[in-house]
């Protein structure tokens, strides 16, 4: 009789740690998400404050901050869900005879462009030159943190010139809203 | 007879030799003179004159600027990247530009221009279209950890009077991650 309880006992312990590791498994699954959901939870923040730096050790830097001017993200055609991110124009200059070596385009933590210098003091870049612009997706509506747009991504553009000295801009645009609509015909069986 | 020819035949080699490397020193190799040559990291620039002839001390022909080789990926689910340049520029007062090409050591030349009675050369990155398509590929590909591949390219520019100038650089594209 004395064992059955104990076994009783046991068994019901050992559901309950069933129980919790399953709970415990749940909670994690949430928590990490599938690779869309971090993406989702990343951009549900909202927009980052703009920040600009210069980097080095030294009281008078001979670089300039980078000027990324215009940050735009459009959608040109409603219904495909794809939009696209642009600036006017990407500028940075560093005082002779140092040279820029070069700028670098990140969105999302993704690099998408890399400038090289080539003898060059300063650096200028046309926002035409990345024609049509950088491709991301739009987005539900409210999906970046800003009612009625779609998703906000995070920028950085970071320079670097030939004495070691380092710029960096930090930044972050939002999309306008935009799904992917599949129209399906319509047969009529007649 | 035929001690006598043998020798002859010999010293005929031998003169010619001598006039031959004569020749080569005067002219320092067989390769254009390089009158003007600058380094920068990965970067060459260099102008030149032909191997034949003097060549002037201060040439007019100016190094061609090629300002912010770019390489970016406009798409980040598709491996296919572009190649560009902000401009190519190179002028040769009083003489005429005669040609500058573009070529992607990997491919070939990519792009040619040819001067018509004109004394400078400039092509904006309009002029390319959206730039030269190539594999942006995978993440080292190219020696950069956080890069892909590296493209090494040459730029060679010729005026009228036999002048030439290039500029020799690499850029590296923005990798690819399935």
């Amino acid at each position: 009789m004395t064992s059955r309880k104990w076994i009783s006992a046991l068994a019901g312990l050992l559901a309950l740690a069933g129980l919790a590791i399953a709970w415990g498994t749940i909670i994690e699954r949430v928590a990490a998400g599938s690779p869309t959901a971090l993406v989702a939870m990343a951009t549900r923040e909202g927009p980052q404050p703009p920040r600009r730096e210069i980097q080095g050790e030294s009281e008078s830097p001979t670089i300039t901050f980078i000027a990324n001017t215009t940050a735009t993200c459009y959608r040109p055609i409603a219904g495909a869900g794809e939009c696209y991110i642009q600036w006017n124009y990407l500028s940075v200059a560093a005082s002779s005879p140092s040279y820029i070596i070069s700028m670098t385009v990140s969105i999302d933590g993704r690099l998408r462009a890399n400038h090289s210098g080539f003898f060059q003091t300063s650096m200028f870049v046309p926002g035409e030159m990345y024609d049509p612009g950088f491709r991301v997706t739009c987005g539900f509506p409210g999906a970046g943190g800003v009612a009625g747009m779609g998703n906000t991504y995070s920028y950085i553009i970071r320079a670097r010139e030939t004495s070691g000295l380092a710029a960096a801009n930090y930044g972050s645009v939002t999309c306008p809203a935009d799904v992917v609509q599949v129209f399906v015909p319509l047969i009529v069986r007649h | 007879m035929r001690k006598f020819v043998i020798p002859m035949l010999l010293a005929g080699l031998m003169l010619t030799a001598a006039f031959v490397m004569v020749e080569v020193a005067r002219g320092q190799g067989f390769g254009p003179r390089v009158i003007k040559h600058e380094t920068q990291g990965e970067n060459v620039r260099e102008v030149n004159a032909p191997a034949q002839g003097d060549g002037p001390q201060q040439p007019a022909i100016s190094f061609i600027d090629s300002p912010t080789a770019t390489c970016y990926q406009p798409d980040p689910a598709v491996d296919a990247c572009y190649l560009n340049w902000y401009y190519l520029s190179v002028s040769a007062s009083p003489n005429y530009m005669i040609t500058m090409t573009v070529t992607l050591n990997a491919f070939g030349p990519v792009a040619h221009m040819q001067g018509f009675f004109q004394t400078s050369m400039y092509a904006p990155y309009n002029m390319f279209g959206r730039g030269f398509k190539v594999a942006c590929g995978a993440p080292g590909a190219g020696g950069d950890p956080q890069l892909g591949n590296a493209y090494a390219y040459t730029i060679r520019a010729r005026d009228s009077a036999g002048l030439g100038a290039a500029n020799y650089g690499t850029t590296y594209c923005p990798s690819y991650t399935p």
